[in-house]
This record gives structure tokens, C-alpha cells and sequence, in this order.
């Protein structure tokens, strides 16, 4: 029942898998939350818990919320590629089993990367991905790169 | 017995098919049981095992899904995923765990868990685990899907395909015996029921074969066939060999048989052709004729006639034969030595096949002996064995022959009947074997005494009977009878003694004397007697008043037998008298027999036949009755008293119940015994001394008085005169006759002197005249009975001369 519409979003992300894998030299994804939130570390496993909506919780009990970039975001293939080998289709479908049950739903996606990055800055519970080069300590903190 | 062998084989005949069907049906059954049942457990495996398989698929198809719930802890597609899982039907619970808790479960609603038991028991325990990992880790468990699968609904399933499954192979099976059934039947049962139901109705004496079933000839059911068809034609075969072999065997036996009866029949037998020549002649037919069988062979039978038998005999013969078939007579044969015999024969046609005459048979016996034999005992029949005369029946038959001549000619037949005198003192002297010599010469001199015409015959004992036909003077009678008498006079000379003896001769005549042979001889035998009691040596020819006195004894005592019921006898009273007294002092009582046809017949003739006969006692009886009766009357009338007496016979006395008699009989009438005198003889009394005796003595209990009768006849002796102990002696008459004759006289005086010395009293009877009276009177006897007196009366005329005389003695004295 719901395959059709499942697959024209398996196809797009296909596409965007496409888009994703050239620029594979810009560098590493970085992790990020807001500096005051206390965490400065997190593992693969904890990454993957918050954004994938397993555990919304940084380890000292904070509440986490992860910000996405859009799928045109190459990005973001590359991030989901990274943390969890799937691709964007395979998270879409994902997803589109749990979002109608409502418990839990996917990290809320901003419009760039640059959206992530003040998002995070003024939302303590914000956790989000950005490329390493534009991780500015400043305004928050890494707590895991992918690779 | 043989429709109920036909059931039985036809139900035989259907049994095979039945066995048939039977044995396969249930074979087929088995058959298709143990494959059902080895089906049934495979496939109760199998699908067991499918349907687990397909679980564990349908787990790890959804547990994709299920580890998304998991990871993302979203029980409600966890709950979404558990629906799916339980829409299908095998499965009765599922539980999705994530990270050690319960995130959703499901059951089939309503069910609980499943019962236990069942084949599927131990696989229940199985519930079916599959490891949740999550997406994005691979090898990080999250979590858990628990099935719990649902055995009922899979073993429903089981039991569904099961039941298809032995459906089908149930109908293969009834299929395949069907099938099976209906080739065994066509091409085995029904062709073999169709032979046994020939060979059953087969006839065995006929040549007819058993059809071979269409469509067998090239089979072992056709060779079947061919094998019994040979088999039956072996068996037809020896069964007409071993028939005829029998039949020839009977037959030979039977042949044997034959021969030899036909040799050794003691009749003869003599067979000839159709045109009566002689073919065979038995052993018996040359004993009898002589004749050899060389000597006849071919032969006409006739060569034997003896010219014996007229022709019309012969034709009468053939006749017979010719229409019955049969002829059976006596013929006269010569034989070869010329003698002539008498022969019985038999002969019969036998005709062949065609009916046409064959052979005639003649079977005959030499009845010679049986002829002499029946001429011997026709003589015998007619002749007396001893002087060789014809007999009664045989002068019988010559009396009617000369009867008829007589009546022809007008002239008579004079019978003389011949009675020897003193025959019986001569075989009582000399012995029968000279009484026999007597009668023998006796004929001989009759034969000499009469013509070639006359009959003599012997009637039996020493009568003889002459019969003299064609007489038309009575001196040829006269001088015949006058011939024998004087010829029969002269002494005969036997066994060297001179025998004299002489004949009464009696002569009657036909027609005068009578119409037929009896009356003629009866008569003849009246003259006979009349001529014996006339003394002897004399001839009398029959007149009617002869006929009284020689009333046969036979028809005599017939008629006494009914004299005494038809009131023919009655009893007559002779007074006694005392002559000194001159007063009636008894009366003897007689009795008498008037016949209504013969007349006054004596008590000397029919007492003797009486005693004879046993009509004595009956009679006796009678009288003292009678008298008894009529003493009692005379009682009862005041006549003044007298004795009645009786005479007892002395077969009454001896044999009869004479004591009984007399005592019943006084106390029947009520007449004083003391006025009843019993008169008996001495003869009588001295039969039998000791019962005399006797039963005198109870007589005189009874008070009855004894007399004894005709005294002086018999052997008087004083000895027992006196044990006798009698009142009275009655002299008898013959001396009271003759009493001017001195011996006479002498003897009844010594009669008186001995009464007197005893203290008898005496009487004397058959006194006629007064001289006889005068000398008894001298003699001392005073009592008397007799015609001087009266003759016997009858009781109104006893009672007349009683009264007549009572008052002329009572006037008188």
C-alpha cells in the first residue's frame, strides 16, 4: 500500500546518493551540538540513537534535538552513508514506517548547513552535522566527526 | 437332491465371484489403509514442517519491520507489525520485545493457549524466536519477535489435507477394485460359471459337448473345456463298454440259467417252429416219452397222438391257442414204446419282435400215477374198503339210475336191507379179524344169490343193501330173499370154526314206499327191524305201521330234545295197594312222551336215548319236580297221605348232583321228604359202592325213602343189601309173570323171606291177575302195582281212581 510512493522517494534519493558522492573531497562531517550544553563527546552509537530517534538524550540527560540537512544536501547522503551505510532512500523508508505512529518523528530538516549552524549556536538541545571546515568552536562544539 | 445341487453349484458359481471381489476389495482396502496411513504420518510431518518453515519466513519477512519498531521503541508499529503477523491464521500469539521489554504482543482474540495433547505436542513447546538486530548497527541485538504458532489450526489443516488425501486414495482404490472386479469377471468368473453351468445341465447318456465360452477358444478356459470334452468322451466311452460288457454277462448268466432249467425240469418241455416243427426237447420229455431228442428233431408233435382224441379235440385245441395265446387240458400220448399216457400240458405261442409266431412251447407232466390215484380214491369213495361193494353213495347214485328206468317203464325197485343176527356175539367171541372174514364171505354168498342188475352194497358194520331194479312181480323179490336166507342159514366155515348166523331182511319198494332213497331205505329199515323183532331169520316187506317202532334213533333224539320245552312229556301215577289193608299206600310216578307227529313213543326207547344224550339229568329233574308239585297239591287237598316215588337212573344217580337235587327240590315244592320214595336199580347202586354209600346216606338225612327196583335182575347181594340200609324191594315184574313157574315162585318167596329177616318192606310189581295176587298175598308180599290194580293215570284220572277207591274200600272196610 504504501510501496508506490515509497519507491518514487527510494528513487530521489537515489538520484541524490548520485549528487552526494562526488564532492567526496571537501572533507569530514562533523558533529555538532550547542557549546553549553555540557556534552563535548558523543559516540557513533549515541550519534546514530539521536538522530535516528532511538534515544533523544545526550548522555547527561539533556534533551536532544537533531537538525537535518535537505535531501538536494549532498551532505546529507554522505552523513546517513557514513553513520549508518544507508542511503537516503533507505532512511526515507525508514522513517516513513515510524512517521505515522507519531512517537517519534525525524530531525527536523533546515534549509543549509549554515541553518544547522545557528540552529545548534542558539538551541541547547540542537545536535546537528556539518562539514568539519565550517565548524567554528566558537559557536559550538564537535562532539563526533565522521571520518 | 438335484435342484438342490443346482442352487448350490450356482451359488457356488457366484460365490467365486464374490470370493473374488471380496478378496480384492479387502486386499485393495488394505492396501490403500496402509498407504493412508503411512500418507497420513509424512504428511502430518511435512506439513508440520511447512508450516513452520513458512512462520519462520513470515518472522524473519517481517522482522525487518519489527526491528524498525524496535529500534525506534514506536510500539505502535510494533503493535502494527504483531496485527500483521496475526492475520494469518497459524499463527496464535506474537510478541515483539525491545531491549528487554514488551513493546507489542497479539493473540488470535478469543484464544487462549492452545490445549495440549495432540501429535504436535512436544512442537508446541516450539515457539518460535527470532533475534531483532537493529538497522543501523549491524550485530546489535534490540530485541525479539516471539511466535507462538497455532497447532490446532495447523493440524486442522493437517486433517483437512489429510482427509483429502485418503479421500482420493479411497476412491483410487474402490476405483482400481471396480476395475479389477469387473475384468476378473468378465474374463474369468463369468466364462467359468458359463462352463460349470453347462456341465451341470450336460447329459451324460447324451454325446452333446460343452460349449467353449465366446472368445476363450486360444485360453486356458478353452483348453479347460477341450480337456473335460475328452475327459467326458473317455468316460461316456468306457461307461457303454463296461454296460454292455454287463449287459452281455446277464445275459450269459441268464443263458446258463435257462439251459439249465430248460434241461432239468422234471416237466417236459418240447418247443417247436412256427410250422410246428419239433426244435428242441428237454431231458424230461425223453424220460417221459422215450422219444430221443435225434428222434424227434424236426418232427411234427403228432407223430406222438394216440389217436385217443377225436378231431373236433384238436381243433378245439388249436382254436384256443391260436385265439388265447394259451391252451391247457390233459392229452393222451403214445410213447415210443406204444404205451399211451395220460399227460398234463400247457402250450403257449411265443412271437418275435414282429409279433409274428415264433416257436410254440409245450410243457407237460406223465400224470399217470395221479390218474390211478384218483381212480383209487373214486373207488374208495364209492366202495367199501372191505368187501369191495359199492358204498351208500355209490348204491345212492345206481337207486337214482334205476329209479328213472323204473319211472320210465312202469316197473319198481325193491330194496332189500339186511341186517346179520348175532354179528356182534361173533366179533365180540372170535375178534374183528373173523367178523371181517364173516361180512366177506357173506357177500360172496349174496353175489350168488342175485342177477348181473342188482346192486349189493355194504351200509356199514352188518348191514347190507341189496338193490333189485326193474321188478314187476314180487316173487323175483320173495324168491331173492328167500335164497339169501336159506343160503346165509347154512354155518360158514372161518378160520377153521363153523360159524352160524342168520339175517333179518327188510324190503320196501319204489315208487310205493317211497318217492326217493332215503324214505325208500328208511323204510326197508322199519321192515328190517320189524323182521328182527318178529325173531330173527325172517323177511318183511315195509307197511306204514312199521314206520313208529324204527324211528331213527337220531331224528328220535331230536325230537326228545325238544319234547320236554314243547310240553311232549308228561308224568303218569301208577297206585301201589296193600292188599291186607286194602288202602292206596303209594303211587310210582312214569313218565310219557306223546309226539304230535310219531305218536306214544315208550320210555324204553327214548330213556336209553336220553342217558345217552345227557338229556337225563334235565329230565329226571323234571319229573321229581313234577311229582313233588303234585304231591304237595294232593296234600294241600287233604287226600290222605301216600308216597310218590321216582325211578333215579343211575346216570342220575352216578354222575348227577342227585342229593342237591333232592333237597332243593323238596324245599322248592314244600312236599314232605318223608312221603318221597327214590326207587333205584342195583346195577346202579353197584357201579360205585363207596359213593352209593355216600350218598344214600345224606338221602336218608334228608328223610327221603330208598327203594330198590326191578329186584332179582341183577347180582343181589345180601352184603350190600344191608349196608344200603333201603326201605323197600320192589320185585320185578318178570318173576311176578312166570310166578306159576316154581323157580319163579321160589325166588320171590326167598325176596319176602329176606325183606322179612332184614325188616324191608316189599312190593311187587306188574301184578295183572288175581291169581298172582293170591299167591304174593300167601307169600307174605303184601303189596302190589299193576293192571290188576290200574294202568299208569294221569293226575286228573289218578285223582278219580283215588277217590273212587278210597270210598269204596272206606264203605268196604
Amino acid at each position: 500500500m504504501g510501496r508506490h510512493p515509497f519507491s518514487i522517494r527510494t528513487r530521489a534519493a537515489f538520484f541524490a546518493a548520485l549528487l552526494g558522492l562526488s564532492p567526496l573531497a571537501r572533507g569530514e562531517l562533523a558533529v555538532i551540538v550547542n557549546p553549553r550544553s555540557g556534552v563535548d563527546r558523543l559516540t557513533k552509537s549515541q550519534v546514530i540513537n539521536i538522530f535516528l530517534g532511538n534515544h533523544r538524550e545526550f548522555p547527561n540527560g539533556l534533551r536532544a534535538k537533531p537538525f537535518d540537512l535537505p535531501a538536494s544536501d549532498p551532505d546529507k547522503g554522505v552523513f546517513y552513508r557514513l553513520l549508518v551505510n544507508k542511503d537516503l532512500s533507505q532512511i526515507a523508508a525508514y522513517w516513513s514506517r515510524l512517521v505515522f505512529s507519531g512517537n517519534t518523528s525525524p530531525p527536523t530538516q533546515v534549509d543549509d548547513t549554515r541553518q544547522i549552524i545557528q540552529t545548534v549556536e542558539s538551541n541547547r538541545n540542537a545536535i546537528g552535522y556539518i562539514d568539519s571546515q565550517y565548524a567554528d568552536p566558537q559557536r559550538v562544539q564537535v562532539v563526533f566527526t565522521l571520518p | 437332491m438335484r435342484p438342490e445341487a443346482t442352487a448350490q453349484e450356482n451359488g457356488g458359481g457366484e460365490s467365486l465371484l464374490r470370493n473374488t471381489l471380496l478378496v480384492v476389495g479387502v486386499a485393495a482396502m488394505l492396501a490403500s489403509a496402509f498407504f493412508i496411513l503411512v500418507t497420513l504420518l509424512i504428511m502430518q510431518r511435512q506439513v508440520g514442517r511447512q508450516y513452520q518453515e513458512q512462520l519462520r519466513e513470515l518472522t524473519e519477512s517481517m522482522s525487518s519491520m519489527a526491528s524498525v519498531a524496535c529500534f525506534a521503541r514506536d510500539a505502535t508499529l510494533a503493535k502494527e507489525t504483531v496485527d500483521a503477523f496475526i492475520k494469518h491464521s497459524a499463527v496464535r500469539r506474537v510478541s515483539i520485545w525491545a531491549y528487554g521489554e514488551l513493546l507489542a504482543t497479539g493473540a488470535h482474540s478469543g484464544d487462549g493457549p492452545s490445549a495440549g495433547g495432540g501429535p504436535f505436542a512436544d512442537e508446541k513447546a516450539r515457539i518460535i524466536n527470532q533475534a531483532l538486530y537493529s538497522p543501523f548497527v549491524p550485530d546489535e541485538k534490540i530485541g525479539e519477535i516471539a511466535l507462538e504458532p497455532d497447532w490446532d489450526v495447523i493440524q486442522a489443516k493437517i486433517a483437512d489435507s489429510t482427509r483429502n488425501v485418503a479421500l482420493l486414495f479411497f476412491l483410487l482404490s474402490a476405483g482400481i477394485v471396480g476395475i479389477i472386479a469387473v475384468v476378473i469377471s468378465l474374463i474369468i468368473v463369468r466364462p467359468v460359471k458359463v462352463i460349470s453351468d453347462n456341465l451341470h445341465t450336460l447329459d451324460t447318456g447324451s454325446p452333446d459337448k460343452l460349449a467353449t465360452p465366446p472368445g476363450h477358444e486360444a485360453d486356458e478356459l478353452g483348453r479347460l473345456v477341450k480337456d473335460m470334452n475328452d475327459l467326458l468322451f473317455r468316460l461316456r466311452t468306457s461307461l457303454t463298454q463296461e454296460h454292455e460288457l454287463h449287459l452281455q454277462r446277464v445275459l450269459n448268466e441268464r443263458l446258463r440259467l435257462y439251459a439249465t432249467i430248460f434241461e432239468h425240469s422234471q416237466e417236459g418241455i418240447l418247443i417247436t417252429d412256427r410250422d410246428n416243427r419239433i426244435v428242441a426237447v428237454n431231458r424230461a420229455f425223453s424220460r417221459i416219452t422215450g422219444y430221443s431228442e435225434s428222434d424227434v428233431l424236426g418232427e411234427n408233435p403228432n407223430l406222438m397222438s394216440s389217436g385217443r382224441h377225436d378231431q373236433a379235440f384238436y381243433e378245439k385245441l388249436w382254436n384256443e391257442l391260436v385265439t388265447t395265446g394259451h391252451w391247457k387240458g390233459e392229452l393222451w400220448n403214445r410213447c415210443k414204446d406204444g404205451r399211451i399216457k395220460p399227460e398234463l400240458c400247457s402250450i403257449s405261442i411265443v412271437h418275435d419282435d414282429r409279433g409274428e409266431v415264433a416257436n410254440y412251447i409245450s410243457v407237460f407232466s406223465d400224470i399217470s400215477e395221479r390218474k390211478k390215484d384218483e381212480e383209487r380214491i373214486e373207488f374208495l369213495a364209492h366202495h367199501d374198503p372191505l368187501t369191495r361193494l359199492p358204498n351208500r353213495l355209490l348204491t345212492r347214485e345206481r337207486f337214482s339210475l334205476a329209479a328213472e328206468a323204473a319211472a320210465r317203464d312202469k316197473s319198481a325197485v325193491a330194496m332189500l336191507y339186511i341186517d346179520l343176527d348175532g354179528f356182534k356175539y361173533v366179533n365180540d367171541t372170535f375178534g374183528h379179524p373173523v367178523g371181517d372174514q364173516l361180512l366177506l364171505s357173506v357177500a360172496e354168498r349174496l353175489k350168488s344169490q342175485v342177477r348181473e342188475t342188482d346192486t349189493i352194497s355194504r351200509q356199514g358194520g352188518d348191514e347190507f343193501m341189496i338193490l333189485l331194479p326193474g321188478i314187476r312181480d314180487t316173487d323175483v323179490t320173495h324168491r331173492i330173499t328167500t335164497g339169501i336166507l336159506d343160503k346165509l342159514s347154512s354155518p360158514f366155515g372161518i378160520a377153521g370154526r363153523a360159524i352160524g348166523i342168520s339175517a333179518s331182511i327188510g324190503v320196501a319198494y319204489y315208487p310205493q314206499h317211497g318217492e326217493d332213497f332215503d324214505t325208500v331205505m328208511k323204510n326197508a329199515d322199519a321192515a328190517m327191524y320189524s323182521a328182527k323183532n318178529s325173531g330173527k331169520n325172517a323177511s318183511r316187506v315195509f307197511h306204514d305201521e312199521m314206520s313208529v317202532d324204527v324211528l331213527d334213533k337220531l331224528v328220535l333224539r331230536a325230537h326228545l330234545s325238544h319234547a320236554l320245552q314243547n310240553g311232549e312229556i308228561y308224568i303218569v301215577f301208577q297206585p301201589q295197594i296193600n292188599t291186607t289193608t286194602e288202602r292206596i299206600v303209594g303211587a310210582e310216578v312214569l313218565c310219557r312222551w306223546t309226539h304230535p307227529d310219531i305218536g306214544i313213543v315208550p320210555p324204553s326207547r327214548f330213556i336209553p336215548l336220553a342217558e345217552e344224550s345227557g338229556l337225563i339229568n334235565p329230565l329226571s329233574e323234571w319229573i321229581l319236580e313234577q311229582a313233588c308239585l303234585q304231591g304237595r297239591r294232593w296234600f294241600d287237598a287233604g287226600i290222605p297221605p301216600f308216597v310218590i316215588a321216582v325211578n333215579v337212573s343211575s346216570r342220575q344217580f352216578n354222575h348227577g348232583d342227585l342229593v342237591d337235587t333232592v333237597g332243593k327240590t323238596l324245599e322248592k315244592t314244600g312236599f314232605p321228604a318223608k312221603y318221597l320214595e327214590l326207587e333205584f336199580t342195583e346195577s346202579g347202586l353197584l357201579k360205585n359202592v363207596d359213593h352209593s354209600l355216600e350218598t344214600i346216606e345224606k338221602l336218608r338225612t334228608l328223610g327221603v325213602k330208598l327203594s330198590i327196583d326191578d329186584f332179582g335182575t341183577g347180582y343181589s347181594s345180601l352184603v350190600y343189601l344191608k349196608q344200603f340200609k333201603m326201605e323197600k324191594l320192589k320185585i320185578d315184574q318178570s318173576f311176578v309173570r312166570d310166578i306159576d313157574n316154581s323157580e319163579d315162585l321160589g325166588i320171590v318167596r326167598a325176596i319176602v323171606q329176606m325183606g322179612q329177616t332184614l325188616q324191608l318192606g316189599v312190593i311187587a310189581e306188574g301184578v295183572e291177575t288175581e291169581r298172582q295176587m293170591t299167591v304174593l298175598k300167601s307169600l307174605g308180599c303184601h303189596e302190589i302195582q299193576g293192571y290188576l290194580i290200574s294202568k299208569p293215570l294221569p293226575q286228573t284220572e289218578f285223582e278219580n281212581f283215588v277217590t273212587h277207591w278210597n270210598t269204596r274200600h272206606a264203605s268196604g272196610g
